[in-house]
């Protein structure tokens, strides 16, 4: 028969927790009970009494501890300091709501928007001629301007004396596309959709059709580098990184997967760029001399195999470069 | 040389100051590396903890009142990261498959202590072999079941501070030993 009680009993006073009554009492049980003297003999023997501490290794492990922490706590300090001066930023603009009349507040949407225009006109390379305008102007009437948007009308020169009527407008109008991925207009779009679009759905939807379709040439290739190492969303860049591979392996992406592995805050993203350089030299698409181990991949590797702030890293660096090492 | 107080440190690193936030953990981060390896069994995993620890103790120092001692808040913020380390584990082998750390599936331990080099007698031997199976049987106790008996068995705290660490009752120590012993005890006969 268990006595629960008495096994609680037995528990605490195996590790000195029990008081002077309770040691009366359990003692008087013992001698009594077979089944929980049996049951304490047990404890003494699978749970040696002594605590078993670890001064020796944890004083292996504190100097590293440290110094890992060191470089984690400046990092901290930078993040902070920029929050800092970006909470900074944000309240000036808070008072500057205050301060600002409302008709600069207009006069710099204008200006927005006509940024907007001029970006879409440097994109479709072309000056709008009469027949551009002409097309525009035959679905215009009072109730609108068809498939356009009309905006920011000035009249320029009205008083020239010729008759004429001098005047400027922004015109926003929606175009569709269709061809090759192979086209250079395509590809200069999707290159300035991946770069510059503030929705991350479309950055990612445009490196998606540049996997599915992809030739691409250097201009996409310098976006996809520019998007995995600096985009803001984690996921973007991860669908850059995963479109690089793809790619013919060079120096500029190698360049590029040196930084991600340095610079990136996403441990994932650190992982992924260790499996990127570890993919390519196993397979042997390395550039180092004579196809030999990179020794600029081996340095960085080695580097974070020891300074990584996250074990998982350091512990994937150690792997691929103790694999390397066996080539 | 005068040598500052926690009093100053905390003052100074409330203010921004990194050193004296250095200066100070310095004076504590041993017993907090030291938790943290007894509870995890494993120095990359002790050092994550210290690292979470030591960061957490770090952003909401300015919140820190100076109503208990610096040390006691410290291991607190130490105690609740090791509770919740198991489940960061988890979250990190969800994310990088493959990446195993601390306890497998099978309730083994991926990266234990090798305790078995150089046994000379039989005693030694059967320690170590025990050893090996405690830390195999605590990955499968509850977290802070894991966390009471670490602090008993192996760091010798009495209850009262694992009481004052865990934010909870002596009573709800004294239950969580227990149990933690008892589970301990049915994993051992079977393994031994």
């Amino acid at each position: 028969m268990r006595h629960k009680k008495y096994e609680k009993l037995i528990v605490l006073s195996h590790y000195g927790e029990i008081n002077r009554d309770d040691i009366a009492l359990l003692e008087n049980h013992l001698g009594r009970c077979r089944a929980c003297a049996e049951y304490s003999r047990k404890l003494n023997r699978v749970m040696p009494k002594e605590p078993v501490r670890q001064e020796e290794e944890v004083g292996q492990i504190v100097r590293e501890a440290r110094s890992e922490l060191r470089g984690v706590l400046s990092d901290e300090k930078i993040q902070k300091a920029e929050r800092k001066e970006y909470s900074g930023t944000r309240n000036t603009r808070r008072w500057g709501d205050y301060l600002i009349p409302a008709y600069v507040v207009a006069a710099f949407v204008l200006l927005a928007l006509a940024t907007g225009v001029i970006s879409g006109y440097l994109i479709f390379g072309g000056k709008m001629g009469a027949n551009s305008v002409r097309s525009i102007v035959l679905e215009i009437s009072a109730k609108g301007a068809g498939t356009a948007a009309i905006t920011g009308i000035r009249f320029l020169d009205s008083r020239d004396g010729t008759g004429n009527l001098k005047f400027s407008f922004n015109v926003v109008r929606r175009y569709e596309m269709r061809g090759p991925i192979e086209n250079r207009d395509i590809q200069k779009i999707l290159a300035y959709a991946l770069v510059n679009s503030d929705n991350p759905g479309v950055r990612l939807r445009t490196i998606g059709m540049i996997d599915a379709y992809g030739k691409p040439d250097k201009e996409i290739e310098d976006a996809l580098i520019e998007a995995v190492k600096t985009d803001d969303n984690a996921g973007v860049r991860r669908e850059a990184l995963v479109s690089l591979d793809k790619l013919p392996f060079d120096t500029r992406i190698r360049e590029a997967m040196l930084f991600v592995l340095q610079h990136d805050k996403n441990p994932g993203m650190r992982v992924a760029a260790i499996n990127f350089l570890a993919g390519k030299e196993l397979r042997g698409s390395s550039l180092g001399a004579d196809n030999w181990v990179d020794p600029q991949v081996l340095d960085v590797l080695k580097e974070k195999s020891i300074s990584d702030h996250n074990r998982y890293v350091r512990l994937k660096a150690k792997d691929i470069l103790k694999e390397l090492k066996e080539l | 040389m005068n040598i500052a107080t926690d009093r100053e440190l905390i003052l100074c690193a409330q203010d921004g100051d990194v050193n004296a936030f250095e200066e100070l953990v310095q004076r504590y981060d041993r017993r907090v590396l030291s938790l943290a390896f007894s509870y995890t069994r494993n120095s990359d995993d002790a050092k994550d903890i210290y690292q979470e620890t030591l960061i957490r103790a770090y952003r909401s120092i300015r919140q820190f009142e100076l109503r208990s001692e610096f040390s006691t808040w410290l291991y607190r913020i130490a105690t609740n990261v090791c509770i919740r380390f198991k489940s960061t584990q988890r979250r990190y082998m969800d994310v990088f498959r493959g990446g195993e750390r601390g306890c497998n599936d099978d309730g083994g331990c991926a990266h234990s202590l090798d305790l078995s080099s150089s046994h000379t007698t039989e005693g030694e031997f059967f320690r170590a072999e025990l050893g090996r199976q405690i830390e195999r049987a605590l990955c499968r106790l509850s977290p802070m079941q894991r966390f009471v008996f670490t602090m008993k068995h192996y760091e010798g705290y009495k209850l009262r501070e694992i009481a004052a660490m865990a934010e909870c009752s002596e009573g709800n120590v004294k239950k969580h030993l227990y149990e933690a012993v008892r589970r301990l005890q049915k994993e051992l006969e079977t393994a031994l």
